[in-house]
């Protein structure tokens, strides 16, 4: 029994996919294969053959043996694989489905991670090539309070693609609102200033429908940061098959929908609301009462491609994350203070001139 | 979050002051220099939120107007005129 890896047909070299292309590509022999060219050849690579009989177990370690991970995080919740090209021992987090072997760089997917209940339905295959990654990062790092030094090239401690897990949310929200609402209208006459409102009692009853509403099903991802990277294009949504995983990390959920229901509840409900109030045609709404009942007709359980950075900076940790399929970036970046202080004065001294002059017109 | 947002307010106005103090303290408290002080640090806390805000894009989701799949279908709604009301103010001429 071995865990899933893949090999180029022609050549029997390591093959990965590869997200520029869109297909299967064999460094060695420069072969390129469609998945399901992919599959066909090798009978073992289907999804389907994926069973508990089938795919390798983990081994538990043994008190004392491990105490610390791959990504350098003291771990007591770690199991054991072999890699089934080189025989070493991968150690990972009981949630990892994939990931590549330290020692011969051999993609791993672990099947056991990826079948039965953890089963995904869905996957976006990487689209943005890992070389795009730094160059899009140095983009989006050029901030107004960026320190100078902040070089993206030597603060990147670590650049991993991971297919993060996510719920995908399709119902019903059905909403009422009662607002009170008013239009205002001002005149002039002599030396007075009239000001009219006329008041409504307004009622807005109705429902809107949601697919796909993602919701990362990760604890070891910031919640955030997942929700940050949105959106993504569902239209590119393809039937899972763990092919797209060789080549990358990925997690499997550890947070079940139930426990993620609420983050894409209140996201559903309030957007429900503002579509309600939007109806509303007045100059001033103000919603007294809302009431709301969403049904969750489905959830899918997809894998969705997130590049993830890791830097330190002036012994301070930072982390990046980019969309895999859209090229979004987003974190926290550090700021210069000096910085912030030069353009807070500038903006000072145009807003004293500016109070200046305007005072002085009055 | 919060305790960010205070500390570059604070920030912004500390230095604010280091720079107005002098001028609010020599003002002959005609308008213009009124309108400086308080134009001043108030376009000063702006500019270093907004700056701040552009270095920090990591935000909670509160909606999902993205993954909306249908328009709004209303099933009922009524807007009831209740009253009106009129302010009147007098303009003052200076």
């Amino acid at each position: 029994m071995a865990n899933i890896s893949y090999k180029c047909p022609t050549c029997g070299a390591e093959i990965f996919w590869t997200a520029a292309e869109n297909c299967f590509h064999c460094e060695y022999c420069d072969d390129k294969f469609s998945l399901e060219e992919l599959t066909a050849a090798v009978e073992n690579q289907k999804a389907d053959t994926l069973s508990e009989e089938t795919v390798q177990k983990h081994e538990e370690l043994e008190e004392g043996e491990y105490t610390q991970s791959n990504d350098g995080t003291v771990g007591n919740n770690l199991v054991k694989y072999t890699c089934s090209h080189c025989g070493s021992e991968i150690i990972t987090d009981r949630s990892t489905a994939a990931t590549v072997c330290v020692y011969c760089g051999n993609s791993v997917v672990m099947g056991e991670q990826i079948i039965n209940d953890f089963a995904p339905k869905y996957i976006i295959p990487f689209k943005v090539p890992k070389n795009n990654c730094m160059s899009a990062f140095a983009k989006f790092a050029k901030k107004p309070l960026t320190p100078k030094n902040f070089d993206v090239n030597s603060v990147v401690d670590k650049l991993q693609g991971v297919y993060i897990p996510f719920w995908l949310y399709s119902g019903t929200c059905h909403g009422n609102i009662k607002c009170e609402c008013y239009n205002e209208r001002s005149w002039r006459d002599g030396n007075y200033e009239y000001t009219e409102k006329k008041y409504y009692d307004v009622l807005r009853d109705g429902q809107l429908d949601f697919e796909n509403v993602p919701v990362d099903a990760s604890s070891k991802t910031e919640n955030d940061a997942m929700d940050s990277i949105e959106p993504f294009d569902f239209k590119e949504m393809k039937p899972f098959n763990p092919g797209y995983l060789s080549g990358y990390l990925a997690e499997r959920y550890d947070e079940d929908k139930k426990t993620c229901y609420p983050r894409a509840q209140e996201r559903i409900e309030n957007t429900t609301r503002d579509e309600l109030v939007k109806t509303c045609k007045y100059d001033n709404v103000n919603v007294k009462m809302y009431n709301k009942n969403t049904k969750i007709n489905n959830v899918d359980y997809a894998m969705l491609p997130t590049w993830l950075f890791y830097t330190t900076f002036e012994e301070k940790k930072y982390f990046f994350a980019m969309n895999g399929q859209t090229g979004k970036f987003i974190g926290n970046l550090p700021i210069d203070k000096l910085k912030l202080t030069i353009y807070s004065l500038i903006g000072a001294v145009g807003g004293g001139i500016l109070g200046f002059l305007i005072a002085g017109m009055m | 979050m919060f305790r960010k947002v205070l500390r570059t307010a604070g920030f912004a106005l500390i230095s604010m002051n280091t720079v107005l103090g002098p001028t609010v303290a020599f003002a002959d408290s005609s308008d213009s220099v009124v309108g400086a002080c308080i134009g001043a640090p108030i376009a000063g806390i702006i500019t270093g939120a907004v700056l701040v805000s552009m270095s920090r894009t990591k935000h909670h989701a509160t909606k999902a107007d993205k993954y909306i799949n249908s328009d709004l279908d209303m099933m009922r709604q009524y807007d009831n005129y209740l009253r009106t009301t009129t302010d009147k103010r007098k303009i003052s001429n200076d």
